[in-house]
């Protein structure tokens, strides 16, 4: 008798030690914005690789136990909510964790990881994902490609909006005359602004490129264009916000706050989208929280 | 021995005088010539010049030292005879000294109370006089806690957050906005003092300055100073459409900046954040500028607020500094007292220090025999027969093939090693590169003139010895270095005893004899010399004239007590001469020359090396960094060894 691993539980202990990582990530980030203490930078970093680690290797047990049915062997979990939260949590923790190695401030995990964490909180206390096959629909080498796109564009969206968020806190506490020792902690306006413009700058055409092949498996399987459920609504909204953002940067004057807000909003659509669009629509059906 | 310190700063005298007192790479050089001829009576030194201090501190003996150190920052016509220090100096010793460098290294001593800055000047200043190397074991240790408690005290405190002055806080303002402000445009409208204080600050953080001022001529001054530009009053809305900072000072009845103008500015600025900071009275830059997005105004009021706050909130870090330096002071005071603290009682009968039996080994013994009693510790010698002793009359090459390393140590650390003295004496010159195991070398004694020296039957100079006159001497380096100064001499082997190899010179064996200079002066025997080579003639053997004590790793009573006996001065010297003999592999018979010596300039290394057969030679000259004295003479090395 051949024994098989219970990927199941794999995957669950993987999210919970990667919840945990993740949340020992943004304690050290915090005491790391009041302290300024190097050690405490490098353990938070240390944690969130580890975070993003687990993160990977729950993504990956979820798979092979969802291969369990023969019908899935095709496709992966992306499709599913756990499989979503997981990736896009991987996607936003590990270029979080890209961003400080490089820039070291800090700041950002504190605007960062709260979505992460309740990223990893969908499958934290979501019931351990049952054996079943997965609708024909989930079938497509496009449907796995507009989901990866998204899923990374949507990561760099959150890492948008936790600077966004860092330089609105700087411009309130400039404008309020504030001196204390954790104001001085934030990234300056400048970069923060720099480093928005440099994510959506990228993440703007995959979301674009996800878009359009999510537009092209719509009119191939059921002749029409995007635009009649909630998520595509959502989608199409989001890449409206984030393409005037981006028109107006590059041709207008939206920097500093002004880029901030743009990008607040675009985070909220994308939170709207994602949290509204799975049971409403037929087409989305597929999406079974378990 | 104590340390010492001299100085003068921002409290005691005018930028003027500091200016006057700096150690320009001039003044350095005659810094280092003084302490090197002795002038200064200290033993090691390390000089602190910034702008706002110049403080010698020496480890010397404490009235001659501090006398001399006065007098190098003192000048007549600025000297008043009432006051301690003649007015605009301040003079330290032993502990003050000590918690006036922790006061330095923490900021509690600036003109900007716990300023970064001097803590990465403290650590340039020590590492250019350990590059020097007049540095040593106290300084070394003194200097490099101090720098540690200055980042305790920064770590733990919050000494050195928030501004002190408005120019600070602007500056810092800067910061929260653009971040490096290295790439930043620093837009000064006005050319009082304030802006001043400001381009001052704006230019330490290596922003790009402009002045524009009404009166031209006035901020063409001020840009000058600064390395700046300088506009015109009518390229103003140009330059602010260009400029992250806007410090205006103008005293103009009414607004120069308003809010449509700034609205048409960030038309031009494509919604670029900018920092304008109005400290005029009245105001100058119209307070709904402020409303606009990106827009970041502040006024006189804001910034001496935040001032006035960050004052608040240092009063109470000033005294947790206090409170870290009297720990740490206590506790590195403490430990240089149980440092250069002996205890006779903690050895239980005399001390015994082996040596070789020679006449010149026991006039050498004597010395640090006569050092040791001085720190009131009793002590007895112990005789020891070397390989070296055993044959007198052999050759050095039939030695060196036996073994070819430590002919005259190897019994006498075996005795060392096996606890039958507790100290041993060695020239150094006869010790191998690698000392054996669970050895060390104690002390340096401070060298004696490290040159060679020739004499001579007939008492002529070298150069007047007849063609074909036979000159004796064991060792391959002085052989080459001598054809080379005089082709046609001819070399005859000679060893043993000094006296017996003066006995052999005026028996006839021989028309010279080539030996230390040291040697023969240590014995009493300087009058026989007829010539003294020069460092560059003959490059002497590393370790020549340095007499050392080794004793056991582990016995830490014994090396508290050598410590005393130490000259920081020959160990560099002496140690960058062991390290270049290490790195090609060389001993006592290998014709190798390297001679270090500390000038103004900095650590001079001469080296002669040859193949053994005399086919290849090379002499060269160089200057060692003594902060970074192992990779350096390992680079000579390979370089030596990729030449030959």
């Amino acid at each position: 008798m051949c024994l098989i691993p219970d990927f199941a539980a794999v995957s669950v202990w993987c999210v919970r030690l990667a919840f945990a990582f993740t949340l020992l990530a943004l304690g050290f980030g915090l005491f790391f914005v009041f302290n300024r203490l190097e050690k405490v930078f490098k353990a938070a970093l240390v944690f969130l690789g580890g975070a993003a680690l687990f993160q990977a290797a729950a993504f990956l047990a979820l798979t092979f136990f969802f291969w369990y049915v023969p019908e899935n062997r095709y496709i992966t979990p992306l499709n599913t909510p756990r499989g979503m939260a997981l990736a896009l949590g991987f996607c936003v923790n590990a270029l979080l964790l890209g961003f400080e190695m490089r820039r070291g401030t800090g700041i950002t995990f504190v605007f960062v990881l709260p979505w992460s964490l309740l990223l990893l909180a969908i499958p934290l206390f979501s019931m351990t994902p049952g054996l079943e096959a997965f609708s024909l629909q989930a079938k497509s080498a496009l449907s796995a490609a507009h989901n990866a796109l998204f899923i990374v564009s949507y990561a760099m969206f959150i890492n948008a909006f936790g600077a966004s968020s860092s330089l609105l806190l700087s411009d309130w506490e400039l404008r309020a005359r504030k001196s204390h020792a954790a104001a001085f902690a934030l990234p300056s306006i400048g970069d923060m602004d720099k480093l928005i413009w440099r994510l959506v700058e990228i993440g703007f055409p995959l979301f674009l490129g996800g878009f359009v092949l999510a537009s092209v498996q719509l009119y191939m399987k059921y002749s029409r264009l995007p635009g009649s459920d909630v998520k595509e609504l959502g989608a199409l909204a989001t890449l409206l916000v984030y393409g005037v953002y981006l028109a107006l940067r590059k041709y207008g004057d939206w920097r500093g706050t002004k880029a901030a807000w743009a990008n607040v909003a675009g985070f909220i659509l994308i939170v709207a989208t994602l949290a509204l669009s799975s049971r409403a629509i037929s087409y989305h059906g597929f999406f079974k929280w378990n | 021995m104590e340390l010492v310190l001299v100085g003068l700063s921002h409290k005691t005298c005018s930028v003027e005088t500091r200016e006057a007192f700096s150690i320009s790479p001039e003044r350095r050089r005659l810094l280092l010539k003084a302490m090197l001829s002795g002038g200064l009576a200290a033993e090691e030194l390390v000089w602190v010049s910034t702008c706002n201090r110049v403080d010698l501190y020496a480890v010397g003996k404490k009235k001659d030292c501090e006398t001399a150190l006065i007098g190098f920052l003192s000048d007549p016509s600025l000297y008043d005879a009432n006051k301690p220090g003649g007015g605009h100096l301040y003079s330290k010793t032993g502990k003050e000294a000590m918690e006036h460098l922790l006061n330095v290294a923490c900021g509690l001593d600036s003109m900007a109370l716990g300023e970064n800055e001097i803590l990465g000047q403290l650590k340039d200043s020590y590492y250019g006089a350990k590059s020097a190397g007049v540095t040593g074991r106290l300084t070394n240790s003194l200097f490099q806690r101090a720098i540690g408690v200055g980042k305790h005290v920064r770590a733990n405190t919050k000494i050195s957050q928030g501004g002190r002055s408005v120019a600070f806080v602007a500056v810092q303002y800067a910061g929260r906005i653009f971040g490096d402000l290295a790439n930043a445009g620093v837009l000064l409208l006005g050319a009082g003092e304030m802006a001043e204080a400001a381009a001052s600050a704006f230019t330490e953080k290596k922003a790009g300055i402009t002045v524009i001022n009404r009166t031209h001529a006035k901020g063409r001054e001020l840009a000058a100073k600064f390395a700046a530009q300088c506009l015109p009053w009518e390229s103003l809305e140009e330059s602010l459409a260009g400029a992250d900072v806007v410090l205006v000072s103008t005293s103009s009845p009414d607004p120069v900046i308003t809010k449509d103008l700034m609205k048409k500015i960030m038309e031009l600025r494509h919604g670029n954040p900018i920092f304008l900071v109005d400290i005029s009275v009245p105001r100058n830059i119209q307070p709904e500028a402020g409303n606009l997005s990106n827009v970041y105004l502040y006024n006189i009021d804001d910034l001496q607020r935040i001032v006035a706050e960050n004052l608040a909130q240092l009063s109470g870090e000033i005294q947790k500094a206090r409170m870290i330096i009297d720990a740490k002071g206590a506790e590195i005071w403490g430990k240089f007292s149980q440092d250069s603290l002996v205890e006779p009682a903690g050895f239980a009968g005399p001390m015994v220090i082996g040596t070789r039996g020679s006449r010149l080994a026991l006039a050498q013994t004597d010395i640090i025999c006569g050092l040791i009693r001085n720190e009131g510790v009793a002590i007895e010698q112990k005789i020891i027969k070397t390989s070296g002793d055993m044959f007198p009359d052999d050759s050095a090459e039939k030695l060196i093939g036996t073994d070819g390393k430590g002919l005259f140590v190897k019994e006498i650390e075996r005795d060392l090693l096996d606890g039958g003295i507790k100290l041993a004496m060695h020239s150094l010159k006869d010790l191998p590169g690698e000392l054996a195991e669970g050895l060390v070398i104690a002390a340096y004694l401070k060298r004696e003139d490290p040159r060679d020296a020739i004499v001579t039957r007939s008492g002529c100079k070298l150069a007047d010895l007849p063609p074909g006159a036979r000159i004796a001497t064991g060792s391959l380096r002085r052989r080459f270095q001598i054809a080379k100064l005089k082709p046609d001499a001819v070399f005859a082997p000679m060893r043993g005893n000094m006296d017996t190899r003066l006995a052999k010179l005026d028996r006839g064996d021989c028309d010279a004899l080539v030996v230390a200079y040291a040697a023969l002066k240590r014995l009493g025997l300087e009058k026989r010399i007829t010539q003294i080579f020069t460092a560059d003639e003959i490059v002497p053997a590393p370790g020549q004239g340095v007499i050392v004590v080794e004793a056991g790793a582990s016995d830490l009573q014994t090396l508290r007590l050598t410590r005393r006996l130490d000259h920081s001065r020959t160990r560099i010297c002496a140690e960058c001469e062991r390290l270049f003999l290490a790195a090609l592999g060389g001993g006592c018979a290998t014709p190798l020359g390297a001679y270090a010596e500390i000038t103004e300039e900095g650590l001079l290394f001469r080296v002669f090396w040859s193949a053994p057969d005399g086919r290849k030679r090379l002499n060269l000259e160089t200057y060692v960094d003594c902060s970074m004295m192992s990779e350096s003479i390992a680079g000579l090395a390979a370089k030596i060894q990729q030449l030959v």
